[in-house]
């Protein structure tokens, strides 16, 4: 099967799939439209339902329909669904362990002219914090096929925060995706990791590649499955690494930065962890100028990292 | 069940209620008394239907949770909840003073209001895809009707046409804090019109009138989704707790116990 190019569509066209062989499969919408999602309604206008936007009664819907039996998938901007719908997520999906698929756009600065309402920068955290959920967080269209057609038919809630637009393929169609996170360019010459993940994993990519030298070989982890975090495999790799620098396109507190510090062996290693001041800022432009603001754009993350490692 | 027992019920379970939280301390008396007639016509009027393997109601969702008593006690009648489970309330044991998806015979966990419809209409929409003929009924509180996410049900319902859901709401009019209007928009006949739901008010504690009227919504043609506003007397049955802001959760003196068990012979007859 050919992946689509455009990581949302690379999404929704493994969903389309999933919704030809499971007939219980059904999708609903907060009246949030992506171009693959308009063939599904099309194809499958009696599993397609746009509901209008109303994001808490989008996540009580799909609990009905989950508990007569449907594998559901509802639709939005991760804000509207995390931070709005949080207590109909906890109570009816998490607490009730229902097999609803979570589907939002907007992880970090996605929306990068629209303003904090669009800017996800809280929802991975908070999200972390909810009983039985399953958090995936898209890399490439690779991993994002794979969470459609593979993940997304496991049973229990889960949360896909899905990129927009196209990335470079970090991951390729051999990849080992069952772990839930890639890795690249470790052995054991390696001092130096960075772990991240989304969008910033691309830039974090080039940072390590750029830094890396004869001296200080840098590798790199993608961690697309962000919960349950796969972390004594994880920390396998780590065994012998002298720096570990985890970037991240979310606020620093409660997110996986934090995370992964409390899970580590501080006695082996020195820890960066680099994400987003917790600072509500009215500052508008397109997602590398709203990096650079923030100093997680790839310049400020080389001299952050560099000065880490005194290179 | 014919009438006459269903309505020997409505006393019986009054006073299994009040015996339950008077021996736990203390509970949710007032809006357990208002709708446990609703929750006896819809069980004892044979329109909720289990499933059998699951040991699960199939098509009720009490949405007003701090009533979980009422349907405790009717969950217990029907022989799905023990009896020693059901005395020990609140004092060790898997129920509570709100439902969950966990305890035999009930599927959805309510406590937090508003919640309810949506899942209902959830499973309304799950039986049209399954070609499946049920209806889902969903008991929801007045006061439970300023939630927000209530209003976002009932848009969407009105505008698919959702034929297979009905809600009934206890008006019994009172708060926590305070009474309420009777001419509260909520309540309001002409507003659940303009959503696109068919309404019927009637007496809640008028047993043969609720099931009349499930009945005829049952099997009605109107497309539409349905509501039933029900005006119920908070705390009915008890002299002092009827329409009595501080009857909604509380506990019992021996005094005050006994004087209940009183009314309640009164009530029955």
């Amino acid at each position: 099967m050919q992946i689509e190019k455009d990581i949302r569509d690379s999404f929704f066209s493994g969903i389309y799939e999933v919704m030809k062989k499971d007939k219980n499969a059904v999708i609903l919408t907060a009246d949030h439209g992506a171009f693959y999602l308009t063939k599904i309604s099309n194809d499958f206008s009696d599993r397609y339902i746009n509901v209008g936007i109303s994001e808490q009664n989008m996540v009580n819907v799909a609990s009905g329909l989950a508990l007569n039996g449907k594998s559901v998938y509802i639709y939005s901007i991760n804000n509207f669904m995390i931070l709005r719908a949080l207590e109909q997520i906890n109570i009816n999906l998490c607490a009730m362990n229902l097999n609803v698929n979570i589907v939002g756009t907007g992880a970090g600065f996605t929306y990068s002219t629209d303003g904090f309402t669009h800017h996800g920068l809280q929802d991975m955290a908070i999200s972390m914090r909810l009983p039985n959920m399953q958090i995936y967080n898209s890399t490439d269209r690779i991993n994002t096929y794979y969470m459609a057609t593979q993940l997304s038919i496991k049973p229990g809630p889960k949360y896909f925060r899905i990129e927009k637009g196209t990335f470079d393929d970090i991951y390729t169609d051999e990849s080992k995706l069952t772990d839930g996170f890639g890795v690249f360019n470790l052995d054991k010459n390696t001092q130096t990791v960075i772990i991240s993940t989304g969008y910033l994993s691309h830039n974090s990519k080039k940072v390590a590649q750029d830094l890396s030298s004869k001296s200080n070989k840098i590798g790199f982890i993608d961690i697309f499955q962000i919960k349950p975090l796969n972390f004594s495999l994880i920390n396998k790799g780590l065994k012998n690494i002298k720096n570990i620098i985890v970037i991240e396109e979310n606020f620093y507190s409660g997110s996986l930065g934090e995370l992964i510090s409390s899970k580590l062996n501080k006695n082996n290693s020195r820890f960066l962890h680099i994400a987003v001041d917790e600072k509500i800022d009215f500052y508008y432009g397109n997602r590398d100028q709203i990096h650079k603001r923030n100093k997680i754009d790839i310049n400020s993350l080389k001299s952050k990292v560099s000065e880490f490692l005194i290179i | 069940m014919d009438l006459k027992n269903i309505v020997s019920k409505s006393y019986e379970l009054r006073k299994k209620i009040i015996d339950i939280i008077y021996k736990s301390g203390k509970g949710h008396f007032g809006g357990a008394l208002s709708c446990i007639d609703l929750i006896l016509a819809l069980y004892y009027g044979g329109f909720i239907f289990f499933n059998k393997i699951a040991n699960k109601n199939s098509n009720f969702i009490l949405s007003k949770g701090h009533a979980a008593i009422a349907l405790y006690v009717v969950l217990n009648d029907l022989g799905l909840i023990e009896d020693n489970v059901l005395s020990n309330m609140n004092q060790g044991s898997i129920i509570g003073e709100h439902p969950d998806h966990q305890v035999p015979g009930i599927d959805v966990i309510a406590g937090s209001l508003g919640h309810g419809l949506g899942i209902g209409i959830g499973r309304s929409v799950a039986n049209k895809l399954d070609n499946s003929s049920l209806i889902n009924y969903v008991l929801m509180g007045d006061g439970e009707c300023s939630e927000g996410s209530v209003w976002e049900a009932v848009n969407f319902a009105g505008k698919i046409k959702l034929n297979n859901i009905i809600t009934i709401i206890d008006n019994n009019g009172l708060g926590i804090l305070e009474q309420k209007s009777k001419l509260k928009p909520e309540t309001n006949k002409k507003v659940w019109e303009g959503f696109g739901w068919h309404v019927t008010d009637l007496d809640g504690h008028d047993i043969f009138s609720i099931i009349e009227s499930l009945n005829f919504l049952t099997t009605s043609n109107i497309d539409k989704p349905k509501v039933i506003i029900a005006n119920t007397l908070k705390g009915k049955g008890i002299s002092f707790m009827e329409d009595k802001l501080e009857w909604h959760h509380g506990s019992l003196s021996e005094e005050l116990y006994n004087q209940a068990i009183k009314d309640l012979e009164i009530y029955a007859n």
